[in-house]
């Protein structure tokens, strides 16, 4: 069957990204099933949406954020005495806050990568002298952990958190751009401090990444609105490890 | 926002340096205007239309008259800090093949399969009819279709 009206390349495109009315939707649907030239011209339009997005992902956290917030920095403190508006706009700009009502839903504040950075800054302070003196007493840290799950509104189990080989040692709730961030605490066998922390991203679901924040390798992933990341100076093969067991649990 | 305030100007002028330029001029040139913003709309894509024309009215005549006007940031390095090797690869021939497209369909194509906006509002960013916007996604996915079949043939090769 052929459809009523000839079917453009724009028309192609739209009905690629979903974008047409549904009816003119399923007379090209109708019109594909028949017509051989129509899906090779289709096909020749497909493009991988998702490698797209992934890519651009790559992009944004490669942006030379110091750079640019210690140029924005000055920009700001120039204008510092301005309206509120203005200091929020400055705000939002230079340290990625959300802005709170008026602004918008928009996600654009969200500190997409930038809490992986906070994270690494405060893991490298850490040494493993920081945790050794710390008694892992379990019926605390299992008290400890229900009360910071509590407080990141996400049901985190005590048995979940036990990584074979990682001595768990604690949890703190810190916090980062308004949003809380648990922080599980563990030793590696050769005494390297390795934390896996959890903030409330609103990203949506990502698989495991490895990568480089600072001087220290991570794994990263996020799933239903929150984000993780398992960080330290150990081997990335490690942390990934560490990674997908706690992504299968949590 | 300031990786996607970055990544957009970088996708504008396809150079490093000149995206850090343009987010300072997007920056300071919002922090001017704050009147004109609409409270319950969105600041970031306020922002971007702010970047937009900053880079047309401005930098990218600049940018062409210091005769930098061809820098390729496509095969920079840009996508080397995460992943394993091969999906790096592959995204960065991703993004080689969107950077390497005309102005106007590699930012429709930024604005419309990467910050999600809708045919619409794209056009009314751009400020260019919604047809239009459609025939430069339709011709930016035929560029970056062939690109996909060539990588596919060169993997066959491979094999």
């Amino acid at each position: 069957m052929k459809s009523k009206e000839p079917i453009s390349v724009e028309e192609l495109v739209a009905y690629l990204d979903e974008a047409l009315d549904p009816a003119r939707q399923s007379e090209i649907d109708a019109a594909l099933a028949s017509d051989r030239s129509l899906a090779v011209r289709l096909a020749g339009l497909d493009i991988d949406k998702q490698a797209l997005q992934a890519a651009f992902d790559a992009v944004a956290a490669a942006a030379p954020i110091d750079r640019l917030r210690a140029q924005l920095d000055g920009l700001a403190a120039r204008r510092r005495r301005g309206s509120s508006r203005r200091i929020a706009i400055a705000a939002a700009l230079v340290v990625g806050v959300a802005l709170g009502y008026g602004m918008g839903s928009s996600n654009f504040f969200r500190p997409t990568e930038s809490w992986h950075v906070a994270i690494a800054d405060y893991q490298m302070l850490y040494t493993g002298a920081t945790l050794a003196p710390i008694i892992s007493d379990p019926a605390k840290q299992r008290r400890d952990v229900a009360d910071v799950a509590e407080k990141l509104g996400l049901p985190i189990e005590f048995e979940a958190l036990q990584i074979p080989g990682l001595d768990f040692k604690r949890v703190q709730l810190l916090s980062f751009g308004g949003r809380p961030v648990a922080q599980f605490s563990y030793l590696d066998p050769a005494g390297i401090p390795i934390a896996f922390c959890v903030t409330p991203s609103g990203d949506g679901d990502r698989p495991i990444r490895t990568g480089r924040f600072r001087a220290l390798d991570a794994a990263f992933w996020s799933k239903r609105g929150f984000g993780f990341i398992v960080i330290g100076a150990a081997q990335t093969e490690a942390l990934r490890q560490a990674a997908t067991l706690l992504a299968e649990h949590i | 926002m300031l990786p996607r305030l970055w990544r957009f100007c970088l996708v504008l002028s396809r150079d490093r340096s000149a995206a850090d330029d343009l987010v300072q001029a997007t920056c300071l040139r919002a922090l001017e205007r704050e009147n004109q913003f609409q409270a319950g709309t969105r600041l970031d894509r306020w922002i971007f239309r702010i970047a937009q024309t900053v880079w047309l009215n401005q930098l990218r005549a600049d940018k062409i008259r210091r005769g930098t006007g061809i820098v390729q940031v496509g095969d920079a390095d840009l996508i080397d800090e995460t992943g394993d090797a091969e999906t790096n690869l592959f995204l960065n021939e991703v993004f080689s093949g969107v950077m390497a497209l005309p102005e106007a369909q590699r930012v429709t194509v930024l604005l419309v399969y990467v910050e999600g906006y809708s045919y619409k509002e794209a056009a009314e960013h751009l400020e260019i009819p919604i047809g239009t916007v459609m025939s430069r996604l339709a011709s930016a996915r035929d560029r970056l279709s062939a690109l996909r079949d060539n990588t596919t043939a060169e993997e066959a090769k491979r094999v």
